[in-house]
C-alpha cells in the first residue's frame, strides 16, 4: 500500500527541509497557497472523505466550512498535538520524523479558513519532539516557506509552536484554546463552538496533527484517490498504534477497513499476541473507548462504521492488546487512575465520579472490596455519562461499563474477595 | 421576545436570557449551586440540569439561552431531571466531611437543603475513605476557607474577577484534589465579605461570625447600612438583644447583592463600649451624673423656659444629624419650630463626614447615611448656630447625635468653632447613643438609640428614601430617638404630629414636607423609592 503519512518515516534525514523537499515537500502547500481558493480546497477535502483523526472523526472539510471567512476578526488554526490518550502514539512520530509534513499541512489548513496565524499546541511531555518541530519551523521560516509571502504565494502566514504543561484535558479542543490563551485548561461549554467563538473569541478551527499531515498527499491527488484506501464511508488511511501484549508494538499506517484481527496478527503490523498466548480483549481506539472481547475483535474492522456497529469507537487509534493472563480489574484500575488524575475538576460528576470510581477499583483490586461495589461502580458510570461539559467523564464511564458488562465475573470474584483460581 | 414553555407554562422571555433566569422570574425554582444572578454563568455544578425538547442530553439551565418555541421540563415535571439532581447531590457529598455540627453554614447550607429536597439517601461512603484536604486556610483576616467542604462552584472566583475587579482567587490543581486558592498574598478586596455570603456551602466562613451563633437562633430585620451614604440594603441578624452580623439584601437599584466590608463590620458599633445607657444631668458639679428620664427632661425644660422668658425664643437652637433618621430630624425641627419659633434648627455641613474618595462601586466618601436630611427638611447651616452662640444670642443648644469636638478632615473648622463656642452655652443637651466628647461636656445627655434599635428612613446619596426596621431594643435605659423627642416635646407642650407608629409618622411627615410629597411609608416598600426630583419641586 502506498503510504500517505508515513511514507518518509524510513527515509534518513526526513526531518530536514532538504530531504523533505527532495521528496516533493511543500509542493502541495505552494500550489494551494498561490492558486487555490478556500472554496476549492474545502470541496476537495470534503470529496476526499478525510475525517478528523483526533478521535471524534468529524469530516474535516465540513469543519472548515463552518468558519465565517467574511468575519472581520482574525481566523485561527490550532493544530492539536496534545496527544495524550493512553495507547496512542501516532502524532509524536509525525513530529519526530516528518515535522515539515505537519508544517505543510498546517499551511493548507490555514488557507482553508483564511487564517494568517496558526498555532501548534504540543503536549508538554513532547520535549524532544517540540525541539525537532521548532528546528524544522526555523528552517521553514528561513527558507521563506512560513512567514510573509509564504512560498512566494503572496499569502502571509505565521506559525507558533506552543507547549502545554502536561494536562490530558488540554487535548479537548476548548480546553486547548483556554490553555493557549494562558488560562487553566478547562473545557468550555458548547455552544458556542470554536468555529464561532474560539481562540481569543475569534473563529477557530482545531485540527489534529494526523489530519493536517494527510493534507499534502490529498492535495496532490484527486480526492477519489484518497477515498480508495478505505471503505465507502471511512475514506483514506489511518495511523494506528498498537501496544500491549503483541510481538510488534508500534505505529502503523493502515487503510481504513482493515480487519482488527488482521492488524493484531499480521506480521506487517502487530505480529500476533506475544508468548504464544491467546487474545483476551482489545481496546481498539485509545483508552477511552469501550473494550472488545476476543470474539468481538474477530467481527470488527478498523473503520468508523464497523467500530460503531460493534459498540466501540475508532477514537484516536490507540490499539491496546490484552492477552489471556490479563487481570481486567487491575487494567480498569489503571484507566481509573488516569482519568481521575486528569479530570480538570470543573464539573461535579466528573471531578468526583472519576475519583470515586478509582477508589472503588483500588479497593476491589487490593482485595478489600465489597460485593456491592461492582454495582456501585456501574451506577457511578451511569451517573457520569452525558452530564458534564466535556466528554472526559464519558471517557472513563464507557470503559467501566464495557469492562463490567463483558468481564463482570472477574470483578465480582475480586469484590467478594475470592481467591483467584 | 422568544416564547418558551417551562413545565407546561407558556412564558415570554427576553432575548439572551438563560432558562434558569426565566424560570426563577416566573416562580419556578430550579436547584443550583454555581449559578448566581449577579455573576456570569459557569455551568459546572450540574445541579440545574433541565430537559429541553429535541436536545439529546440534559442541559444546564444556567448556560442554556432561551430560544423561540423552546420546551423545557424542570425538576418539577421530569423524573429524569430529578434523578440527575439526586446523582449530582450524591457526587457532591462523596467527599464532603459531613461536619455540620461544627460548621457555621449549618442551617443556611445549600448542601443540607438540597440533601433533604433531592437526595435523602444514607451515605455509603465510609468517612475514613474520604479525601482529606486542608481545613482553615486563611484567605485574609476576614475570610477562612475549608477545602474539604468546598464544592468548587467558583462563585468566589468569579466574584473577585467580575465584581471585585481583581483576579484574586483561582481554582488550583485538578480533579478531586482541586481547591480554591489565592493568586498571591491575601485577599485585598474591600468587598471580600461577599464571597462568604455567596458561598453556597460552608467552605468560606467569616472569621468575625465563626462559632458565635447558630443561624437558626437568629432573626433578621430588613435594614439599611449606615456605614456610608450609599445605603446598601441589608439584613440585620440578631438574637435576643444582640446583633451578630449584617448581610447584604438584594436591591437592584442600590447595591445589587453586595455590600462593602467596612459596612458589614459597622454592626460592631452597636455593642461597642461607650454607649450612653442612662440619661445624664449636670447638677452643680463639673460632670453630668446618672439620672432618670423625668428629671433630665424637667430640668432641661425648666432651663429652656427660663432662657426663653429672659432672652426670647431665639436663644434656644438645635442641630440635627445625618446619623439620625429622617423622622428624628423632622421631629426635632417640628419641636423647635413650634416652641421656639425663629430659632435656627441647623444641620451639619455636607462635607463634615467625608473621608477619602469612595470608589466606583458602592463605597462613597460621605460616611453618614442620611446627609440629605438637612436640605430635604430645609434646616439651616450649622454656621448660623455657631454665629448665634458667638454673638451670645443663642444660650442653649439641643444636639442630635453627633460629636462636634473631634477633628474631621472633611470640615476642620467645625471642631475648632465648637470647641471654642460650646463652653459658652448655658445649657447643652446632647441626644446621643454614644458618650462622645460633646456628650461629656453636655449639661444633659439623653441616651439614644443606634439605627439597628429603631425604625425609620434614610435618604441615600442618590436621593432614594429607604426604610429600616428595628432589630433590637436600645440598651439599658436608652430610648429610641423618636420616643425621646416625642416625650420631651409632649412635656414642652409642642405640637408634634399625632403618629402612633413609624408608618403614620412617615406619612404625616411626607404630607408636611414638600420634598417628600407623594411618598408614603407603604409605597417605599423593601427597596425604597427615589425622591421627587429637585427640578420638579421648583
Amino acid at each position: 500500500m502506498e503510504k500517505v503519512i508515513s511514507a518518509l518515516w524510513s527515509v534518513p534525514g526526513a526531518n530536514t527541509l532538504e530531504v523533505y523537499k527532495k521528496h516533493g515537500g511543500y509542493e502541495a502547500a505552494k500550489e494551494v497557497l498561490s492558486s487555490w481558493t478556500p472554496e476549492k480546497l474545502i470541496e476537495h477535502v470534503k470529496a476526499s472523505g478525510l475525517r478528523g483523526r483526533g478521535g471524534a472523526g468529524f469530516p474535516t472539510g465540513m469543519k472548515w466550512s463552518f468558519i465565517n471567512r467574511g468575519s472581520p476578526k482574525p481566523k485561527y488554526v490550532c493544530i492539536n498535538a496534545d496527544e495524550s490518550e493512553p495507547g496512542t502514539a501516532k502524532d509524536r512520530y509525525i513530529l519526530e520524523l516528518t515535522p515539515h509534513l505537519l508544517i505543510e499541512g498546517t499551511l493548507i489548513c490555514a488557507k482553508a479558513i483564511d487564517c494568517h496565524h496558526a498555532f501548534i499546541y504540543c503536549r508538554g511531555e513532547f520535549y524532544d519532539q517540540i525541539a525537532i518541530l521548532k528546528k524544522a519551523l526555523a528552517e521553514a521560516k528561513a527558507a521563506g516557506i512560513v512567514g510573509k509571502n509564504a512560498l512566494g504565494s503572496g499569502y502571509d502566514i505565521q506559525i507558533t509552536v506552543h507547549s502545554g504543561f502536561g494536562a490530558y484535558i488540554c487535548g479537548e479542543e476548548t480546553g486547548l484554546i483556554e490553555s493557549l490563551e494562558g488560562k487553566k485548561g478547562q473545557p468550555r461549554i458548547k455552544p458556542p463552538f470554536p468555529a464561532v467563538v474560539g481562540l481569543y473569541n475569534c473563529p477557530t478551527v482545531v485540527n489534529n496533527v494526523e489530519t493536517a499531515a494527510a493534507l499534502p498527499w490529498i492535495i496532490k491527488h484527486a480526492p477519489e484517490e484518497y477515498k480508495k484506501f478505505g471503505t465507502e464511508k471511512s475514506g483514506g488511511t489511518k495511523l494506528l498504534s498498537i501496544s500491549g501484549h503483541v510481538n510488534k508494538p508500534g505505529t502503523y499506517e493502515i487503510p481504513l477497513g482493515l480487519p482488527l484481527s488482521e492488524f493484531i496478527n499480521s506480521p506487517n503490523y502487530g505480529g500476533g499476541v506475544w508468548k504464544g498466548r491467546k487474545l483476551k480483549a482489545c481496546i481498539p481506539g485509545g483508552s477511552s473507548v469501550p473494550i472488545l472481547t476476543a470474539a468481538e475483535v474477530e467481527k470488527t474492522n478498523i473503520d468508523y462504521e464497523s467500530c460503531a456497529a460493534n459498540g466501540t469507537m475508532l477514537g484516536s487509534g490507540g490499539c491496546i492488546v490484552m492477552d489471556e493472563t490479563t487481570d481486567m480489574v487491575h487494567s480498569l484500575r489503571i484507566l481509573g487512575h488516569f482519568y481521575s488524575h486528569e479530570s480538570c475538576g470543573q464539573c461535579t460528576p466528573c471531578r468526583t465520579g472519576t475519583n470515586w470510581a478509582h477508589r472503588i477499583l483500588c479497593r476491589i483490586d487490593d482485595g478489600e472490596g465489597r460485593p456491592e461495589d461492582v454495582d456501585e461502580l456501574l451506577k457511578i458510570a451511569n451517573n457520569m455519562v452525558g452530564r458534564t461539559i466535556c466528554p472526559l467523564a464519558d471517557a472513563l464511564a464507557m470503559p467501566i461499563k464495557s469492562f463490567l458488562t463483558k468481564f463482570r465475573s472477574e470483578f465480582d470474584k475480586k469484590a467478594r474477595r475470592e481467591k483467584a483460581a | 421576545m422568544p416564547k418558551i414553555t417551562i413545565d407546561g407554562k407558556e412564558i415570554e422571555a427576553r432575548e439572551g436570557q438563560s432558562v434558569i433566569e426565566v424560570a426563577h422570574q416566573n416562580g419556578i425554582s430550579i436547584g443550583h449551586y454555581c449559578w448566581h444572578p449577579g455573576l456570569s454563568p459557569e455551568g459546572n455544578c450540574r445541579m440545574c440540569l433541565v430537559e429541553v425538547e429535541k436536545a439529546p442530553k440534559l442541559m444546564p439551565s444556567c448556560m442554556t439561552q432561551v430560544a423561540e418555541g423552546m420546551v423545557v421540563r424542570t425538576e418539577h415535571a421530569s423524573q429524569k431531571v430529578r434523578d440527575a439532581q439526586k446523582d449530582v447531590m450524591e457526587f457532591l457529598l462523596v467527599d464532603h466531611p459531613i461536619d455540620c455540627p461544627i460548621c457555621d453554614q449549618a442551617g443556611e447550607c445549600k448542601l443540607q437543603d438540597y440533601y433533604m429536597k433531592y437526595d435523602k439517601q444514607p451515605s455509603h461512603v465510609p468517612l475514613e475513605t474520604k479525601i482529606k484536604k486542608e481545613k482553615r486556610v486563611h484567605f485574609s483576616d476576614q475570610v477562612v476557607y475549608d477545602t474539604e467542604r468546598c464544592i468548587l462552584c467558583t462563585r468566589c472566583v468569579r466574584f473577585c474577577r467580575e465584581v471585585g475587579g481583581q483576579e484574586e482567587l483561582g481554582m488550583f490543581n485538578r480533579g478531586a484534589i482541586s481547591f480554591i486558592g489565592l493568586q498571591s498574598g491575601e485577599l485585598q478586596s474591600p468587598y471580600q465579605g461577599n464571597i462568604v455570603d455567596i458561598c453556597p456551602v460552608g467552605a468560606l466562613t467569616n472569621s468575625d461570625f465563626r462559632f458565635r451563633k447558630r443561624v437558626w437562633f437568629m432573626s433578621s430585620s430588613k435594614s439599611v447600612c449606615a456605614g456610608c451614604s450609599r445605603g446598601c440594603n441589608i439584613l440585620t441578624d440578631y438574637d435576643k438583644e444582640e446583633v451578630f452580623r449584617y448581610r447584604p439584601r438584594e436591591n437592584p437599584d442600590v447595591n445589587k447583592w453586595w455590600m462593602c466590608d467596612e459596612g458589614r463590620m459597622s454592626y460592631k458599633h452597636i455593642h461597642a463600649e461607650g454607649r450612653a445607657l442612662v440619661p445624664l444631668l449636670r447638677q452643680g458639679g463639673e460632670a453630668a451624673e446618672k439620672t432618670g428620664w423625668d428629671k433630665a427632661f424637667s430640668r432641661t425644660m425648666e432651663i429652656f423656659q427660663l432662657l426663653h422668658k429672659r432672652h426670647g425664643a431665639e436663644a434656644i437652637a438645635a442641630v440635627g444629624s445625618p446619623f439620625a433618621s429622617l423622622e428624628e430630624n423632622f421631629l426635632l425641627k417640628k419641636l423647635f419650630n413650634s416652641y421656639f419659633p425663629g430659632s435656627p434648627v441647623a444641620f451639619p455641613p455636607e462635607k463634615l463626614y467625608h473621608q477619602g474618595q469612595g470608589d466606583k462601586f458602592l463605597i462613597t466618601a460621605d460616611k453618614s447615611p442620611n446627609a440629605l436630611a438637612g436640605s430635604l427638611l430645609g434646616l439651616s447651616a450649622l454656621d448660623a448656630v455657631f454665629d448665634g452662640i458667638e454673638s451670645e444670642k443663642i444660650k442653649a443648644l439641643y444636639v442630635l447625635g453627633d460629636d462636634f469636638l473631634i477633628d474631621r478632615p472633611g470640615a476642620p473648622k467645625v471642631a475648632e468653632r465648637a470647641e471654642k463656642l460650646f463652653p459658652k452655652l448655658s445649657w447643652l443637651v446632647c441626644q446621643t447613643p454614644y458618650l462622645h466628647k460633646t456628650a461629656r461636656i453636655a449639661h444633659a445627655v439623653f441616651a439614644g438609640a443606634v439605627h439597628a434599635e429603631t425604625t425609620g428612613t434614610f435618604v441615600n446619596v442618590d436621593r432614594r428614601a429607604q426604610r429600616f426596621f428595628q432589630a433590637i431594643r436600645p440598651p439599658a435605659q436608652a430610648r429610641e430617638g423618636i420616643k425621646i423627642l416625642r416625650d420631651f416635646g409632649t412635656l414642652m407642650g409642642a405640637e408634634l404630629p399625632d403618629a402612633e407608629n413609624p408608618a403614620a409618622l412617615f406619612d404625616a411627615m411626607a404630607a408636611q414636607e414638600k420634598s417628600l410629597s407623594g411618598l408614603s411609608w407603604n409605597a417605599l416598600g423593601d427597596r425604597g423609592m427615589p425622591l421627587p426630583s429637585q427640578g420638579a419641586q421648583k
